[in-house]
């Protein structure tokens, strides 16, 4: 992961933007090949895979576990909700930059800009920040076993084994599939009585839920402002000319669910409304066709296997 | 006398481009002239030439080293390749914070370079007038003393007293009237 | 682990406060805001002054009613952190630290990931307005202490703003003032939760609710109905928001340099409260200039 570029590069690169056509030969608003995978992981209660061609590559995985309710003091909330809780990592191998501490600015970055999108109404950012209902989609309360007790958390980890620019996005998609993949199993729950409860995880293969509100999960569109004008689905190097990044969280109604700027440049005002108008509708248009491919990978594993087939998996890495 | 009506603010806008020729404290962006720094704006008029708009600074940025500055150092560290330095005090302006820099062997006089011994020219505790060559790496400028107002301008013997420039590269101690080698700055 | 300070319980319970009979809790459906007197396009009242801190280069102090914060501005100075390679731009280093005591729950000591991230968030929406070119090979550091916060929006805000008049009070050549401004969408019209729950619960989108019973179009009727935009709210306000968004807008330029909204939102929305907020901005941008010019003030009595 080179982090200098020369000015010539910037230029070449500055000027095909202008122009309409970049260096691999797309548009401005073309993305690269994206492979996706689910199922990848078998100690995961669901797991995707994403590598967008000629650049990053990200494992999700989602584990399902058991753990007592988060209840905030202050406004009481939380009792009947399970948690969601993200984190990024880049992995060491991934890039020369990411030995020792070197990752832990992006990861932190990452990981909060994810947990602000998927679950902003997480008590564990709560203490400051707001209160946000539901942007993240996933219905919480779903995943309350018994209230003010016991609830599923479900841990969604990122791990960046390739890094070739817009990783959020790649992420997002990854995490989208992933979810989709999940399978929590299905709990019982018995009244023993004065306010007493105990519940058994059945251990049945066909007794499982699905995540609720996985359909209204938000995916992002990282737009890249080079110049004057913007792109999508950056390149490292396209990256390292651009001035700001927006990131745009959309679900599947067209509804914004998170904005942020990264990187040191600023955004005139009314790039930046149609930048996100752009965001909206480039992302409306991805969740349909990744849940159309997920759909897909979905039905061709459970045929393989109601045929006794073995999954046939591309595995890590694989173009 | 300036009046508060003269004072501006970052961003405040000046004047057209046309007008004014952009001068310290202030910069151009798309057509105008716009100030960068907290102050009293000024019109300094030039013949034939249009005049410059510049900002007084109300709070002075602590200074930092540039290019072909001439910086006060003292010196705190010599070895055979060069002599580390603390900058103090760049253009007459003291730095809140010290900088580093070196002055290389090859830096430190303008002729007979290869004869030059870094011994003989500082020693640590040294107070040294240089020129800022280039900004150097990553931690340190790098500085010159080859011209003759540059060069060591203040100094202690070993018995404690305090030398005073005899020659070019001798200075005496007061107490003792040892003579010491230095590469000595001419007195201005 | 901290080891340096003595650490508080583990395990604390927040105590009980007993309101008065006649207490009632502010509410979205309350018609006014929390604070009475304000509209919902009103900020609270800001009080900005420089140069409190004397052992800094620059400095800020700013009070939006019960968010009170203050910053102080050190360099330009020699990078101390090793391993940088070299650059011929400048560093802007942004810090900020939440004070134990700020928050409705206590904070540690320790620098938790918000502070991280709010930290970075800090110095993206103000190294745009730094002419970092003008200082090769050094740092600008800006340290931020939340004293008292009300409103997670508002004092992200209040820093932007605060640090940024410390920056021009340190006499760093900038491009222009960065001003901060926080809005909250809430939703005012009645709902009840019941049907609230419904509508988002089961279905979500608006086209598959419709075929329900008449009791969820009722409710998704009014749940399209646009929220209310308010301004800097305050904590109460934000316990009920939909969404939230924070601008930071260069008025002289008439540039957004950074841009966090959460939460669920109409575009449409948002490109309103992004003009709500440069408006705002605009307004703070005066108040910025006028703690700066009482700054010049000042100086000249003490001459």
């Amino acid at each position: 992961m080179p982090s200098l570029i020369s000015p010539a590069e910037r230029d070449y690169i500055l000027k095909g933007i202008e122009c309409n056509i970049r260096a691999d030969g797309r548009q401005r608003s073309d993305f690269r090949e994206i492979t996706l995978e689910t199922s990848v992981v078998s100690q995961t209660s669901g797991s995707a895979r994403v590598r967008i061609a000629g650049g990053s590559d990200v494992l999700i995985s989602v584990k399902a576990e058991i753990g007592p309710v988060q209840v905030d003091p202050e406004t009481g909330d939380g009792a009947d909700k399970g948690q969601i809780i993200c984190s990024i990592e880049c992995a060491p191998s991934a890039s020369q930059q990411f030995e020792g501490r070197g990752a832990d600015d992006l990861n932190n970055e990452l990981t909060q800009m994810m947990s602000r999108f998927l679950c902003s109404n997480n008590t564990a950012i709560s203490s400051l920040s707001p209160t946000c209902s539901g942007s993240g989609g996933i219905d919480l309360s779903k995943l309350c076993i018994i209230p003010g007790q016991q609830c599923w958390i479900l841990f969604v980890d990122a791990l960046v084994l390739d890094y070739g620019g817009n990783l959020m996005d790649a992420i997002f998609m990854g995490v989208r599939a992933a979810i989709y993949d999940t399978k929590i199993p299905k709990t019982e729950v018995q009244d023993l009585g004065d306010g007493q409860f105990e519940f058994e995880v059945l251990d049945d293969e066909e007794d499982i839920d699905f995540v609720h509100g996985r359909e209204d999960m938000p995916i992002c569109i990282t737009l890249n402002k080079i110049g004057t004008r913007h792109i999508v689905d950056a390149t490292l190097l396209e990256e390292l000319c651009t001035e700001a990044k927006l990131v745009v969280a959309v679900n599947r109604a067209g509804e914004i669910c998170g904005l942020q700027k990264n990187h040191d440049g600023s955004i005139e005002p009314s790039l930046l409304l149609e930048m996100i108008q752009v965001g909206k509708t480039m992302g409306q248009a991805l969740i349909k066709n990744l849940d159309a491919k997920i759909k897909e990978e979905a039905e061709s594993d459970l045929t393989k296997r109601l045929q006794g087939d073995p999954a046939r998996k591309l595995g890590f890495f694989a173009q | 006398m300036t009046s508060v009506a003269d004072a501006v603010v970052p961003g405040q806008r000046l004047g057209h481009i046309q007008e004014y020729n952009a001068g310290e404290g202030t910069y151009a962006h798309q057509d105008f002239l716009y100030a960068s720094v907290v102050g009293i704006k000024k019109v300094t008029i030039a013949d034939n030439e249009i005049p410059t708009m510049s900002v007084q600074r109300e709070n002075t940025q602590s200074a930092i080293p540039d290019i072909n500055a001439i910086v006060t150092c003292k010196v705190v560290r010599v070895n055979p390749r060069f002599a580390a330095v603390n900058i103090m005090v760049v253009d007459g302006k003291p730095c809140t914070d010290d900088f580093q820099g070196i002055i290389r062997v090859q830096d430190v006089r303008a002729t007979e370079k290869d004869k030059v011994k870094i011994y003989n020219s500082f020693r640590p505790g040294d107070i040294v007038r240089a020129q800022v060559i280039s900004l150097g790496d990553a931690r340190s400028y790098y500085l010159s003393t080859a011209a003759n107002e540059l060069g060591v301008i203040f100094g202690t013997s070993v018995a404690g007293g305090s030398l005073i420039p005899i020659s070019w590269q001798e200075m005496q101690c007061t107490k003792t009237k040892v003579i010491e080698l230095r590469k000595c700055a001419k007195p201005m | 682990m901290d080891r340096k300070r003595v650490p508080g319980p583990e395990l604390s319970v927040a105590p009980l406060v007993e309101y008065p009979a006649d207490f009632k809790r502010w509410t979205p459906q309350d018609e006014c805001r929390h604070d009475s007197k304000r509209q919902p396009e009103d900020m609270r009242p800001i009080y900005l002054k420089t140069g409190l801190i004397t052992q800094a280069n620059g400095s800020a102090y700013i009070e939006l009613e019960k968010t009170k914060l203050a910053c102080g501005v050190y360099g330009p100075r020699p990078i101390k952190r090793v391993g940088q390679i070299f650059s011929g731009r400048g560093i802007l280093n942004c810090e900020i630290k939440f004070a134990s005591f700020s928050c409705a729950k206590r904070r540690s000591n320790i620098r938790d990931p918000q502070e991280r991230e709010l930290s970075q968030i800090l110095s993206q929406a103000l190294a745009p307005a730094v002419r970092l070119e003008k200082i090769p090979k050094s740092a600008i550091d800006v340290y931020i202490t939340v004293l008292e916060s009300d409103g997670w929006g508002s004092c992200v805000a209040a820093a932007v703003t605060a640090a940024s008049v410390a920056l021009a009070h340190a006499g760093i050549e900038m491009l222009d003032l960065v001003a901060g401004c926080s809005a909250s969408y809430i939703q005012t019209a009645p709902l009840s939760i019941s049907s609230l729950s419904i509508s988002e619960g089961d279905t979500g989108s608006i086209s598959t609710s419709t075929t329900n019973t008449n009791k969820t179009i009722t409710a998704t009727a009014t749940a399209t109905q646009p929220p209310q935009i308010f301004m800097d709210a305050d904590f109460e306000e934000e316990k009920y928001q939909q969404g939230a968004i924070v601008l930071a807008y260069m008025p002289s330029l008439h540039e957004i340099t950074h841009v966090l909204q959460s939460g669920k939102a109409e575009s449409s929305t948002i490109s309103q409260s992004v003009e709500h907020c440069m408006e705002a901005c605009n307004k703070i941008y005066a108040v910025m200039h006028h703690a700066l010019l009482e700054s010049i003030g000042e100086n000249k009595e003490a001459l």
